[in-house]
Order: C-alpha cells, then sequence, then structure tokens
C-alpha cells in the first residue's frame, strides 16, 4: 500500500538465522529486498551519489607501471624496448594438478560425557588394547581421556584415548587418593623422525633401515610404576577389591546369547 | 514327569508378555477368535489380547461362564490367592530369574563368572577328596584279579 510506512523488524537478525528456502530451482521464497529487510542490510548500503564523491576525493594511490623500458645493447635494435614489468610465466600446467586438501578440521576440547568420571571403568574399543578394561584418570588438555590398566594388572600403560572409542561402565573406582603427578599432553607426543628415503645416493640403504623399538624410558617407567601402585591400592581399598582386580585383568568379549545393544554397563 | 498341556479355557490364568500391561496377571473370561482372548483382571482394562502377547500359567479358576463380568473375575481371583500362588510357581521364578540377568552390569556379570568358577572348584576338589579312596581300591581290586588270572595262566 502507497503512503504507508513499511514495517522494519526491531530485531535485525543475521543473514544465516534467515531461512529463505528454495521454492523452485533458482526461486526464493523470500526477495533479496525482503531478506535486507530483514537483515538490515539496507545500513550499508552506500549512496552511489556519495560513493562517487568519496571516490573523487579519495587520494590517489601510487601503483607500479606495468611497463618499463629497458635499455637494449645492438647498433639496430633501437636502443630500449618497452617490456612488461612483471614477466609472464614460463610454465603453464596443461592438467590441473590435484592439491593436497586443506584440513579444516581443528581439535577442540570435548569435556568427557557425564557417564565418565575419574576412577570409571571404560572398556577401549579401538588400539592395541581394544577390548581391555582400564580406569579412567583424567582428561588432558586436548579432550582426550587419560586411562591405565593398571599396567600390572592388563599391562595397558599410561594411555590417551578418545572417549568414542570406549564404553563407559557403571563401575567406578573411588580414586579420591590417588595423586597423580602432573601428567601432560606432551609426554604421549613421539618426537618425529624425519623419514628417510632410502636414497643409495645419499649414502642410505633401503634394506638397511630398521624401525627402532619403542622402549619406554626411565622416568616413563617410574611415573608408570607410582600411578599403579597407588591405584592397586585403591583397587584393593574398594568393595569387592579381589573380584574388582580379576575383572580388569580379563577382558571384554561377548558370548553367543549376548547383544550388546541389550546390555548393560 | 509327565508334561502337564495348558489348555486355552474359560478362567484361565495368563501372564501377559506385551503391551502397557506387560507383566500382569488376567484371566481369559472368552475366546474371540483363533487369534485373541478376552481378558481381563484386577488392574486391567478388558480387552481382548493376542494370544501371541499372553502366556498360560498352571492355575484355571473355575465358577463363572463366558463373558463374567469383572467384579466376579476380580472376586474370584482374590479368593483363589492367584497372585500368591504366582509367585511361588517356577515360571515366576525363572522369569525373575532372567530379569535380575539382563539387569546385570558389567562387573556384576563378571562377578557371577568369578564366584560361579570359585564355587565350581570347591565342588570339584571336594569331590576329587571322596573319589579317591574309592578309585584307589577299585584299582586295587582290579589289579589283584588280573593278577590271579596271571598266576593261572602261568600253572
Amino acid at each position: 500500500m502507497a503512503g504507508t510506512k513499511r514495517k522494519t523488524p526491531a530485531k535485525t537478525l543475521k543473514r544465516k538465522d534467515v531461512k529463505n528456502p528454495l521454492i523452485a530451482k533458482g526461486v526464493r521464497q523470500l526477495s533479496k529486498a525482503k531478506v535486507m529487510r530483514l537483515t538490515g542490510g539496507w545500513k550499508f548500503i552506500k549512496d552511489p551519489v556519495e560513493a562517487a564523491k568519496a571516490a573523487m576525493n579519495a587520494p590517489v594511490t601510487k601503483t607500479s607501471p606495468k611497463m618499463i623500458t629497458k635499455p637494449i645493447g645492438g647498433p639496430k635494435n633501437g636502443k630500449e624496448r618497452k617490456v612488461l614489468a612483471k614477466k609472464p610465466r614460463r610454465f603453464y600446467a596443461t592438467e590441473d594438478s590435484l592439491k593436497p586438501a586443506k584440513k579444516s578440521r581443528k581439535r577442540v576440547y570435548r569435556a568427557a560425557r557425564a557417564s565418565i568420571t575419574p576412577g570409571t571403568v571404560l572398556i577401549l574399543l579401538t588400539g592395541r588394547h581394544r577390548g581391555r578394561r582400564v580406569v579412567y584418570l583424567k582428561q588432558l588438555e586436548s579432550g582426550l581421556l587419560l586411562v591405565t590398566g593398571p599396567y600390572k594388572l592388563n599391562s595397558c600403560p599410561l594411555r590417551r584415548i578418545h572417549q568414542s572409542f570406549v564404553i563407559a561402565t557403571s563401575t567406578k573406582i573411588d580414586i579420591s587418593s590417588v595423586k597423580l603427578p602432573e601428567i601432560k599432553e606432551a609426554l604421549f607426543v613421539k618426537p618425529k623422525v624425519p623419514r628417510s628415503r632410502g636414497n643409495t645416493s645419499k649414502g642410505g640403504d633401503l634394506f638397511e633401515q630398521k624401525k627402532a623399538d619403542y622402549t619406554p624410558s626411565d622416568e616413563r617407567k617410574k611415573l608408570q610404576s607410582d600411578v599403579d601402585k597407588q591405584l592397586l591400592a585403591a583397587i584393593a581399598k574398594s568393595a569387592d577389591g579381589e573380584i574388582l582386580k580379576n575383572y580388569l585383568k580379563k577382558p571384554f568379549g561377548l558370548n553367543s546369547r549376548m547383544f550388546p545393544h541389550a546390555l548393560k554397563f | 514327569m509327565p508334561y502337564n498341556r495348558y489348555y486355552v479355557e474359560i478362567g484361565r490364568v495368563v501372564y501377559l508378555t506385551r503391551g502397557k500391561d506387560q507383566g500382569k496377571l488376567g484371566v481369559i473370561v472368552d475366546v474371540v477368535d483363533q487369534n485373541r482372548a478376552l481378558v481381563t483382571g484386577p488392574g486391567l482394562k478388558r480387552k481382548p489380547q493376542l494370544f501371541k502377547h499372553i502366556r498360560l500359567t498352571p492355575q484355571v479358576l473355575g465358577g463363572f461362564c463366558s463373558g463374567t463380568k469383572d467384579i466376579i473375575v476380580k472376586k474370584r481371583f482374590e479368593e483363589n490367592d492367584v497372585e500368591k500362588k504366582f509367585k511361588e510357581s517356577l515360571f515366576y521364578k525363572k522369569l525373575t530369574a532372567r530379569q535380575t540377568r539382563e539387569n546385570l552390569n558389567d562387573f556384576q556379570r563378571h562377578k557371577v563368572l568369578y564366584l560361579k568358577k570359585k564355587m565350581n572348584t570347591l565342588i570339584n576338589c571336594r569331590y576329587g577328596k571322596l573319589r579317591k579312596p574309592v578309585r584307589k581300591a577299585y584299582f586295587k581290586k582290579l589289579a589283584e584279579k588280573k593278577a590271579k588270572i596271571d598266576a593261572a595262566k602261568g600253572l
């Protein structure tokens, strides 16, 4: 209706919050103007006259010249010649080369789910220790869970694991008496060894190189035994300590007529 | 032991295994067709139930005809101590055992396994101890018998 003032929404929305589904191919439900009104986009549109004026008054920025004159030797060459300031590329690929995909995922700290609290017995689902029942100690700064067997019971050392690769059982051990030394993420990061390609011209041999076996440092061993000692004491103190010990020793497995979706953990 | 077959009949006490009234007891009041029976009982809505969704129990209530009113069914139900008798039955014991089994957590399941193993070793040890002198005597007897036969052959 002419003459009536258009209603502008009291609160403008963000562009992503405005739902504007496709009705047909290339036809949206809302017009451009409508979207602009909702999002308050009109505020940012410049007056064309003002914009032109501003452009006139803008200070002239110096741009480097495209062509330059270069002196040239030789009697018949005209002494100088205009040359492109920036040399064109010498090589144009005939085929598109594949670029490695960008790593768009960031590691995000995710708080452990409610069923995972310090002292919870977890069942590991992946990795070389899969199936083992381990004790959850704490969450590291990256959001990974710090767990241990204890090592003495099921040979699962202090380890990091993501919470989605774990079944949380309802069994909890009171580990308030366990005083954990400061354990940082960096402890678990293996030093990167530059990969040698076994290039014989550089003196390397393809077959001679052997991967060095991992051996824990004395410091690590001490840390493990320290945690184990306290944890075992905590386990022994809890009700059914003897059975609990045996429980942690034995890996989890399914028998016939055991359906994981129907089981209670 | 002869196998007692339970029949679908008016007055048969049934255990409901499915639906909203799962786990309740009712009485068959009428048979609708070969798939359904009219079931009612205290705390139950009178409605046809599929035979697939009920289990027949050994109890049968007498004294009423087909389509008996709820009030009478309830009265008979209480007179006969149906609930009490059901709870003493083997079926109920098995049922509760199964339910407790299903509700065990991972550790409790392990505990059952662990204690069973322990119990079996104790039983086997005791059994072995009892068996040992008996076996010993038996083998001794055998050896004597053999010696006798050998001696006879030698003659």
